[in-house]
């Protein structure tokens, strides 16, 4: 347990890392899913900047020629932290970009909705709009859900699952 | 430092460029040509190269990228196995593109068909980059690359079930890199280095003092188990068939063939190279592998037993040969590799012919249930033929590319005491079920009985114009080639492997 004190910074990044994946695998929404993977990286983005710090010493930007290298802290970790926010970004935008397309699509974010529906309209490759609205309709008469429409808006229900979840990492 | 030197640098940034290139031009026919010209440049520079590593006196060579010395700088590095393999997946995707490239121009918006192949030649330069690359993070770059380019060209063919596909394939893939990435974190913080070479003298010696043993197992099984998920080994491969089941004709065939592959020689690098062997061995991460690999290999043939749908059967199958591949690396001996590299390109020859015949073949019958395409064989011969041939490799007869890859696999299984039994027996038993469902759906489109073979008097062997027949021809011969002269192949696999680890 002494080692866990030492190194409390990469024990918090990898409990971070750990909600991060139950929220990534376990939320049915999608926006949710994606701060999960935001939560993720950027738990990887700590560990990264935590390894790489040296107490006590700077940051490596040279001025007035090559001086001690005993003043600066590891700059690769950093490196790697900046290229890896660039790739977060960009899966970021291109997921949000998938986002708004099933939602057209689907008229929701829920992804046990978006396969439900698709399973009803199975053979169909194209869902036309019409028709999507008819199986939500039925949908909600079936399972007596009320908002349908409303994936992106809180649900209160979803508040319990990331606290359930806290325990087992 | 000799011409050939240069050309992994070239491989990988001349499909860049031409993606940029791709943007300007924008028309639909000559972007094709240039897309296509790009992969023939490809496998010309990874011939040349192949053929110069063998007729020089060094086997394989680090490229320094800017020139930094090693355990600072970038690396690239090229030698029999990486050229073989960069020549293969080049030939694979120019077919792939060639084929489907009907099926692409209709499936795909035609205002934004120079964006799919933008994406074709990014898939084409990460892919050339993880076979060349000698760095662990230059690795996960180009990969998160891939799987950006790959989903892309997914959803490219725009309707409710691709965006569906997509989004879960992004889903466990994006858990996959962040595994990765972790992984990563904790192997830098452990050995200091992110050049595999480097890093290896690093493991080595600390596996040998025996410290830090545990970050050592923990980041090697969370590269296999992100690699699992991303070429989709049996418990991960959820994502896969509704990927592979809805993409355009020429995607599936890229996505079965090359883009699973492509994470699958990363992991054989990462294990010959930044762990060795012998820490593989001693960490048993080898033998989780190859049980996943056995269970893939049974499961996959299950689930493409209950398919109606054809292209799904056939993206289940690529699960179950995904697991043959992983058992092969399971076995953790060079000659495991090598059979296990040899499937990646058998796989990537008869996966590629079977999607290009099926979408040939799905046309002809204007539907993708296989009860509804009883006889569809005899309407266009070609597309018969080649389904006949990819079935008959993937069961494994002899004379087709599937058969030394199984072969070779049951003969490095022999060198493996305790586990030869069981791979022997899970062989058979997957070769069994392989033909369980081949066989009966090949009997099905050549049958006389349904409508559809009311055209065998006028079925035509290559009457219609379509870019298919001569790939069909094309791949056929070569899925021969690669059943016949396996000898020399294997051969240079296991020199690559030789000079790999």
């Amino acid at each position: 347990l002494g080692s866990l004190g030492a190194n409390y910074i990469e024990a918090t990044a990898l409990i971070l890392f750990g909600i991060g994946l139950t929220t990534l695998l376990l939320h049915k929404n999608l926006i949710k899913k994606l701060i999960g993977f935001n939560i993720m990286e950027t738990s990887i983005f700590l560990y990264l900047t935590a390894k790489g710090y040296i107490a006590g010493r700077g940051a490596p930007i040279i001025i007035d020629g090559a001086n001690n290298i005993e003043l600066y802290i590891n700059p690769i970790p950093s490196g790697l932290v900046l290229t890896g926010i660039v790739i977060a970004v960009s899966i970021t935008a291109f997921m949000l970009a998938l986002c708004i397309k099933i939602y057209e699509y689907y008229g929701t974010l829920d992804m046990d909705k978006i396969i439900l529906i698709s399973n009803k309209d199975g053979s169909k490759t194209t869902v036309s709009p019409r028709k999507l609205e008819d199986i939500i309709q039925q949908d909600s008469d079936d399972n007596d859900v009320d908002n349908i429409d409303t994936g992106i808006a809180e649900n209160p229900d979803d508040e319990k699952d990331p606290d359930g979840q806290k325990g087992d990492d | 430092m000799q011409l050939f030197n240069h050309f992994p640098l070239i491989m990988i940034m001349a499909p860049m460029i031409m993606a940029m290139a791709v943007l300007i031009v924008k028309k639909e026919y000559y972007v094709r040509l240039m897309t296509l010209a790009m992969q023939t440049l490809i496998a010309a520079l990874s011939l040349w190269l192949l053929i110069s590593l063998i007729n020089s006196e060094v086997e394989a060579f680090a490229y320094t990228m800017g020139y930094y010395p090693a355990p600072w700088g970038n690396e690239l590095r090229a030698g029999p196995l990486e050229s073989m393999m960069s020549f293969a997946f080049s030939i694979v995707m120019f077919l792939s593109l060639l084929g489907g490239s009907k099926d692409t121009s209709r499936d795909i918006n035609k205002d934004k068909i120079h964006y799919f192949y933008m994406m074709a030649n990014l898939l084409t330069c990460s892919l050339m980059s993880i076979v060349y690359t000698n760095d662990l993070f230059t690795g996960y770059v180009f990969m998160e690359i891939n799987m950006l380019a790959a989903c892309a060209i997914v959803v490219a063919k725009e309707s409710g079930e691709t965006v569906k596909a997509t989004v879960k394939y992004m889903c466990l893939n994006m858990v996959a890199s962040m595994l990765f990435l972790l992984a990563l974190a904790m192997l830098y913080s452990v050995t200091g280095h992110l050049l595999m070479e480097p890093a290896k003298d690093v493991v080595v010696m600390l596996a040998d003092s025996g410290q830090f043993q545990m970050p050592l197992t923990v980041t090697l099984a969370l590269f296999t188990i992100s690699i699992a998920i991303k070429s989709a080994l049996f418990p991960f491969h959820t994502w896969l068939p509704d990927a592979h089941g809805n993409a355009t004709t020429s995607v599936s065939a890229i996505l079965s063939g090359l883009v699973l592959k492509g994470y699958v020689i990363l992991l054989l690098k990462i294990i010959s190279r930044v762990y060795g062997v012998e820490v593989v061995g001693m960490l048993g991460i080898s033998n989780a592998m190859f049980f996943l690999g056995l269970t893939s290999m049974v499961a996959g043939s299950i689930f493409a037993l209950q398919q109606k749908d054809i292209k799904r059967m056939i993206a289940y199958s690529t699960v179950a040969h995904i697991g043959y591949i992983f058992m092969g690396i399971g076995f953790n001996t060079p000659a495991g590799f090598a059979a296990a590299s040899y499937h990646i390109m058998a796989h990537a020859f008869t996966k590629s012919m079977l999607f290009v015949a099926t979408g040939v073949l799905i046309n002809a019958a204007g539907t993708k249930e296989i009860s509804g395409m009883i006889g569809v064989a005899w309407k266009s011969r070609i597309a018969g033929a080649a389904f006949l041939v990819g079935a008959l490799s993937l069961i494994g007869i002899p004379l087709f590319a599937g058969f030394p890859s199984k072969f070779y696999l049951a003969e490095a299984a022999i060198h493996d005491e305790q586990g030869a039994w069981i791979a022997f027996i899970f062989l058979a038993f997957s070769t069994f079920l392989n033909a369980l469902y081949y066989v009966p759906t090949l009997y099905k489109f050549y049958s006389t009985k349904g409508t559809l073979s009311q055209a065998i008097e006028g079925g035509s062997w290559a009457r219609e114009k379509s870019p298919a027949t001569p790939v069909l021809f094309g791949l056929i011969g070569a899925n021969i080639a690669l059943g016949v002269f396996y000898i020399p192949i294997m051969s240079l696999l296991h020199e690559g492997f030789e000079w790999l680890g």
